[in-house]
């Protein structure tokens, strides 16, 4: 992964200049990952293979606006991915069923086997646990599959007031603990 | 809205990582955030915080068919033999227009605003049975053998009126169903 990361930098600037190859190179690269992410929030895989297909093209189109200041490449494609995801699903005003739970995903995360845990994970899992149950779910749901405050009202059953509330209070924390 | 107010400017760094924001107001705090380095590194700070439940997510390939489509869509083919395990479409020359449909795609993407031709070969003949009806006899040459599925309707938010090509005015025209389109033969 820090292989592929070192070469990402050079291939989005290659792509900012009209570079085919490394545009293809990119996707290659950075598909499969992302196509889980799409995969994740959208439920179903025709609305994913749609959404990493609308991401790329805005990739390209939008390549000259990546600013390796703000942050890594893969960091700003997951949040194309994401956006794209999320509009697609506001879009279509449905939500997929048989999502998992967040409790669910980030129990994979650590489920015996896994061998890819990062020091990073770990970190952040630490502090979502300090958080009381409703507000980590709270943030997990809109993280992890785009859910609007109104849908993480309906879902845990509160109101959407306390939501907006508990959603900053807990992303505070969330900064404390991770000390940044 | 006043994205310098510091308090302010959290919320929504964090609102816009999150993906809480309308996408109307996503595009309007992308806009603010391009010209402020403080929001900027807000949003790169809760980005980082939370991409580990990115990194985790476990890999999958796309069907081929997903590279095709973005191939084609915005402009030529890579060379044969140089995309491992993805097969690229047919090989085409570079064309300008392609550059202005890949402009476009974007801001559909950015805009989700999708429309999906039913059948681009038919859309393409109703392209060319407007263009005879206004007597457009020099547009064929230019226009695309078939449109892809881009997002038509939002082509005006994206391309200036004096950069759109005719097949694209045509489109545009159709898509906005300002000229209702019928089989009659043009006025003489």
């Amino acid at each position: 992964m820090s292989d592929l990361n070192s070469k990402l930098p050079e291939l989005m600037r290659r792509t900012a200049r009209g570079d085919k190859q490394a545009f293809a190179n990119l996707y290659q690269a950075t598909s499969g990952k992302l196509f889980g992410v799409a995969l994740r929030i959208s439920g179903r895989r025709e609305i994913a293979e749609e959404v990493l297909q609308e991401a790329f093209v805005a990739v390209w189109g939008r390549a000259k606006d990546y600013d390796p200041v703000r942050g890594s490449v893969m960091t700003w494609l997951v949040t194309i991915v994401r956006h794209c995801a999320i509009d697609q699903l506001r879009h279509q005003q449905s939500r997929p069923e048989g999502h998992s739970t967040p409790e669910d995903i980030l129990n994979s995360f650590v489920a015996t086997g896994r061998t890819d845990i990062t020091v990073e994970l770990r970190a952040l899992q630490r502090c979502l646990d300090e958080l009381d149950t409703q507000p980590r779910k709270a943030v997990l749901l809109a993280y992890l599959y785009g859910l609007t405050r109104d849908e993480i009202a309906a879902r845990l059953n509160i109101p959407v007031g306390t939501v907006k509330s508990s959603l900053w209070r807990s992303l505070e924390r969330l900064q404390r603990c991770l000390g940044a | 809205m006043n994205y310098g107010r510091p308090e302010l400017g959290a919320r929504l760094a964090a609102d816009y990582v999150l993906g809480l924001m309308p996408r109307r107001a996503r595009r309007r705090f992308e806009r603010a955030m391009a010209g402020n380095a403080t929001l900027a590194a807000r949003v790169a700070g809760w980005s980082e915080r939370f991409a580990p439940l990115d990194a985790a997510v476990t890999a999958e390939a796309p069907p081929a068919r997903v590279w095709d489509a973005i191939d084609r869509r915005v402009g030529p083919g890579v060379m044969p033999g140089t995309m491992p395990g993805v097969m690229p479409a047919r090989r085409r020359r570079w064309s300008p227009w392609w550059r202005g449909v890949a402009l476009v795609a974007a801001l559909a993407c950015a805009a989700a605003v999708l429309y999906v031709a039913p059948d681009p070969g038919a859309l393409h003949g109703d392209l060319q049975a407007l263009a005879d009806r206004l007597g457009w006899s020099d547009w064929a040459g230019s226009a695309p053998r078939a449109i892809p599925d881009i997002g038509l309707s939002t082509m005006r938010l994206g391309v200036p009126e004096r950069e759109r090509p005719r097949w694209l005015r045509a489109a545009l025209l159709l898509s906005s169903e300002v000229l209702p389109l019928t089989t009659a033969p043009p006025p003489r």
